[in-house]
């Protein structure tokens, strides 16, 4: 295609880029704000077209797909390994989070034995994974609600937890790392030590967090009490992760189908009754409290010597599918796995926490004030890359 | 790191049989490595360079204040007959004064635009500017002169006049503060004597000039923007106000100079602590610097009035508000800092008693004056420096306000308890003198 | 008169040195638009972050195209996405440009064979540099800034290394030959 061609396509083809369900109603006291595509806050591409009547939201609409990338129709063209770098893009600030699902899957079609240290680095990572990505939604929450500084405190901290997955995996953000059986590569010999010193690191700084954020009056006065989801809301929605857990569910798949090195280890489920963005904001700071106590059981019960990935290749056969899930960062990360024999997966489809998470939103923001629509949008911790595939 | 050309392209000038000249040097600007070294503060290149541009701002006003009224005023000038201006000489003092002065107050705000990057930049932990210039110093000369050079539009339906005039009432209502601020004994451009009747009602026009910007880019948002941004400057100017006429009850005199003078002994926010504080809150809305700064803001979902400007129009707005930056803390110094006045100057006044030397009229007593003034310029210029580092630190620490928070908060805590600091001062004043 | 930034001057235009002050100071204090799109967009942020700080070279983020100079398309483009990429690099002031970040702006990325994914956003704005990578590390981003910023301040490219044609030369043009009397 040429230039000219793909231009005058984006430009004036008006199926591109229109809502499907075409013109906006609006009623005559409601006026319609378009929460756009681009943001100051570091949301990704989301729209969301609000109906205000005077204080009040009315209407709320999310509109995704800014990011559709095709995931699931390539992955029918590739070969079971090829697909793990795909997985990566998904939730991109959590990286490794995304493969285990599905190699979880593929590991049990095929009968591939994991390794006990193996399944001890996966679940190390797993919990750094954890705490980049709450390090992320904390800087970013923050930045949408004015205060510009813990934004690059997080992310310096998030430059030392990618400095140990870049020793060991090899790439900063989104390495690939995991694989069938296990791990690609050894780890760096360094890499028990360096989880310990960072979970020292991190649980000194902490506090400071939490004197910035939730012990911060200002915080508190723009979360409290702003957007309740209740339980059984939560549940008719399938809310799962943090925001499940804040609203009074202690549902964590950690627990309810461990997985990896889970059923050797000992962590609470937080679960806080209220509900509010001030309760999500909670639980999120807790879990990382959670995720170092999970990471240091790792550094000490890991095997210290042995294979760090499981032998048996991938042979599925026909009409095996699976469904595995796990608990991400942001709740429920799954992948359906159908398979007809070939070598690459027939129907690979991925159930994101942040696409259900996502459809609340009317719920919550009808009839809030339309002032606390960034305060509530940052608390349910979306992830575009993972919302549109 | 690395060239971005492979080694095989390029050949060293020796190699090539046809290219007789010699390329330039290289100009390409490589980083270095090694980056951020927290063990190695390099502390007297950091004394130095503040001390430089402190230096800086105080040459520019104290060189305004002594050349410009003593050229007008020597013997033998068409403008002033025995120390009293003609009309046509007040008229071109007036000008030309103020053409330093604006110098002065855009020095100023330039020079603190930097120092908020930097100051932030040391809050979060890295660098702020440091290539252009020695520490980053012309960085902001550098934003200048790209604001200056950037294309110049107009939104399609944009009212053209006023679409012009807002930024221009924004900023002439900021630097206006200037003329009354007393920076030395002798050293006030306008001794008038409502001195603070004239700094709210300069303070006032910005607020229309904002109202009037949301308003002229025919833009819903930004008119709502524009509205809400009103509301607030004009709901906090009300403890503004109050606090600052409670100081004018407690000295007696509404004129600054008179003001500065009358914290010989004790400073003004030691019986008129609680004005004090909320003229300091009250302030940090007037700037719209976090936690007020929801008029800017534009990851809140209006857009903020100054969304559609571009280019110089959008430089008025900034420069404005790093302008009162500096004059705001430079009122808040001059009403319950002390002003020029060094501290505990009931023990020792070197002010007074640098200034008393030599007799009254001779060229000696000229320039002790000058260095009284200088003197006093030295600590003026430290406590706005010092004001506006605390404005700068918590515009990096606290998030902002929600609208209606913030309303709540002028309305509900601010004004009584700017009308509590009131009636301390009447009763005070009664008490006392 | 217009100074645009990217545009090759004709060589019969003296240029004073107003000019090369101009895009000195333009190229000094370069404002990126925050619009990140992906995975790009965390390594964007982490680039003007702690570690890699941009605004060491005066990079200032603004939250409106009316403000920005320099647009950084961090992430996969889709057609849906492109229409408002074009709206908002047309609603910037002149002069603008557009760092192009990753493999997927440059080209399409991993997701070039998808349906809904536009090749390269180049086929909807003029890109001045490409960063490759997925995602790049954020000293390549430094680098490509800083490589704009070289760009900006010598629109001819004369002294960036990499950027000149080393042959502008004939082989075959000799002097006096082909009526040519010099290269």
């Amino acid at each position: 295609m040429s230039d000219s061609t793909v231009l005058d396509t984006v430009l004036t083809n008006p199926a591109v880029g229109s809502s499907p369900t075409g013109l906006v109603q609006s009623r005559s006291d409601e006026m319609i704000v378009n929460l756009g595509p681009q943001h100051p806050a570091t949301h990704g591409v989301l729209q969301i077209v609000l109906g205000i009547d005077g204080e009040r939201v009315t209407s709320a609409t999310p509109h995704i797909g800014f990011l559709h990338r095709n995931h699931e129709k390539i992955e029918e063209a590739r070969t079971y390994e090829q697909v793990i770098p795909y997985l990566d893009r998904m939730d991109y600030v959590s990286g490794l989070q995304n493969e285990l699902p599905y190699i979880l899957a593929i590991e049990e079609l095929s009968g591939i034995e994991v390794p006990e240290r193996a399944k001890y680095i996966r679940t190390a990572l797993f919990e750094l994974n954890r705490v980049i990505s709450h390090l992320v939604w904390l800087g970013t929450y923050l930045l949408d609600l004015g205060a510009i500084t813990p934004f690059l405190y997080a992310f310096r901290d998030r430059e030392l937890a990618l400095d140990i997955i870049e020793k060991t995996a090899g790439a900063r953000l989104l390495p690939n790392y995991y694989t069938f059986g296990g791990v690609r590569r050894d780890i760096h010999p360094l890499f028990w030590q360096n989880l310990g010193e960072f979970c020292d690191y991190f649980e000194t700084v902490i506090p400071e967090y939490a004197a910035l954020t939730i012990d911060a009056p200002i915080f508190q006065a723009r979360t409290i009490d702003v957007g309740f989801l209740n339980a059984a809301t939560a549940i008719n929605h399938g809310i799962t992760g943090p925001n499940l857990r804040a609203a009074g569910v202690a549902h964590d798949l950690r627990k309810d189908q461990p997985y990896d090195a889970y059923p050797e280890l000992d962590f609470d489920v937080i679960t806080l009754e209220r509900g509010d963005a001030y309760a999500r904001s909670k639980v999120r700071f807790e879990e990382f409290y959670q995720s170092l106590s999970l990471i240091r059981q790792c550094i000490e019960k890991a095997p210290r010597s042995g294979a760090f990935k499981g032998k048996g290749r991938v042979k599925i056969e026909e009409y095996q599918q699976r469904y595995k899930a796990v608990e991400a960062s942001r709740g429920q990360l799954g992948v359906f796995v159908a398979s007809d024999g070939g070598t690459g997966p027939y129907r690979s489809k991925h159930r994101s926490p942040s696409f259900t998470n996502l459809q609340v939103i009317p719920d919550l923001f009808i009839g809030q004030k339309f002032a606390d629509v960034i305060a509530i949008l940052g608390s349910i911790d979306i992830v575009l890359g993972e919302v549109d595939r | 790191m690395s060239n971005i050309s492979s080694k095989n392209s390029i050949k060293a000038p020796s190699d090539r049989p046809f290219l007789n000249r010699a390329l330039p040097k290289d100009r390409h600007f490589r980083p270095k490595l090694g980056g951020y070294n927290p063990n190695k503060p390099n502390l007297l290149a950091k004394i130095l360079s503040y001390g430089a541009l402190f230096l800086l701002m105080f040459s520019m006003i104290a060189a305004m204040f002594s050349t410009v009224p003593w050229l007008f005023r020597m013997e033998g000038s068409p403008l002033a007959v025995h120390g009293q201006f003609t009309v046509a000489g007040s008229i071109i003092y007036a000008i030309t004064a103020s053409v330093f002065a604006f110098l002065a107050v855009a020095v100023a705000a330039l020079i603190l635009i930097l120092l908020l990057r930097k100051y932030l930049a040391v809050v979060q932990n890295r660098y702020g500017p440091v290539h252009n210039g020695p520490g980053g110093a012309f960085q902001t000369i550098a934003d200048a002169f790209k604001l200056v050079s950037k294309e110049d539009f107009m939104p399609g339906d944009a009212d053209p006049w006023v679409f012009t005039l807002a930024p221009v009432m924004v900023f002439v209502s900021a630097f206006l503060l200037m003329a009354v601020i007393p920076f030395g004994p002798d050293w006030v451009l306008a001794d008038i004597n409502v001195g603070l009747l004239f700094i709210i009602a300069a303070g006032t026009l910005g607020a229309y000039g904002v109202l009037v910007a949301g308003w002229s880019v025919n833009n819903k948002f930004s008119l709502l923007g524009g509205l809400r941004a009103t509301a607030q400057l004009v709901s906090y100017e009300i403890p503004l106000a109050i606090s600052l006429l409670s100081v004018g009850i407690w000295v007696g005199s509404l004129n600054l100079a008179d003001i500065v003078e009358a914290q010989r002994n004790w400073w003004c926010f030691i019986p008129l602590f609680i004005s004090a504080v909320v003229y300091l809150i009250a302030s940090l809305a007037e700037i719209k610097m976090t936690p007020f700064d929801l008029p800017e803001a534009e990851s809140e979902l209006i857009a903020g009035f100054h969304t559609e400007y571009s280019g110089m129009r959008f430089g008025f707005f900034f420069v404005a508000e790093f302008a009162e930056l500096f004059l705001l803390p430079a009122i808040a110094v001059v009403l319950f800092f002390g002003g020029y006045q060094q501290p505990l100057a009931f023990l020792v006044d070197f002010g007074a008693i640098i200034g008393s030397i030599g007799a009254e009229g001779s060229v000696l007593h000229q320039f002790s004056r000058l260095l009284a003034n200088s003197y006093g310029l030295f600590w003026f210029l430290a406590k706005t420096a010092i004001v506006s580092w605390l404005i700068m630190w918590i515009r990096a620490t606290l998030p902002r306000f929600r609208d209606d928070q913030l309303m709540e908060l002028c309305w509900k805590v601010l004004i009584p308890l700017s009308i509590f600091g009131l009636f301390i001062a009447i009763i005070l004043r009664l008490v006392f003198k | 008169m217009a100074l645009l930034g990217n545009e090759r001057r004709p060589e019969n235009i003296v240029l004073g040195t107003l000019d090369d002050l101009i895009n000195l100071a333009r190229s000094r204090s370069m404002w990126p638009l925050t619009f990140g799109i992906a995975c790009c967009a965390i390594e964007m942020m982490n680039s003007s972050a702690t570690r890699y700080d941009a605004d060491r070279f005066g990079f200032f983020y603004r939250n409106t195209p009316r403000q920005a100079d320099v647009m950084i398309v961090s992430g996969t483009v889709n057609k849906k996405l492109g229409k408002r990429l074009r709206v908002l690099y047309d609603q910037m002031a002149e002069p603008r440009w557009v760092i192009s970040m990753g493999a997927c702006a440059n080209q399409g990325g991993p997701f070039r064979q998808g349906y809904s994914v536009v090749e390269g956003v180049d086929k909807i704005v003029p890109v001045d540099v490409y960063v490759p990578g997925c995602p790049p590390r954020p000293e390549a981003l430094l680098q490509a800034l800083l490589l704009l910023r070289d760009k900006v301040a010598d629109p001819d490219m004369r002294y960036i290394p990499g950027t000149q044609m080393e042959a502008d030369f004939d082989v075959l043009a000799e002097p006096g030959k082909d009526g040519r009397e010099h290269l």
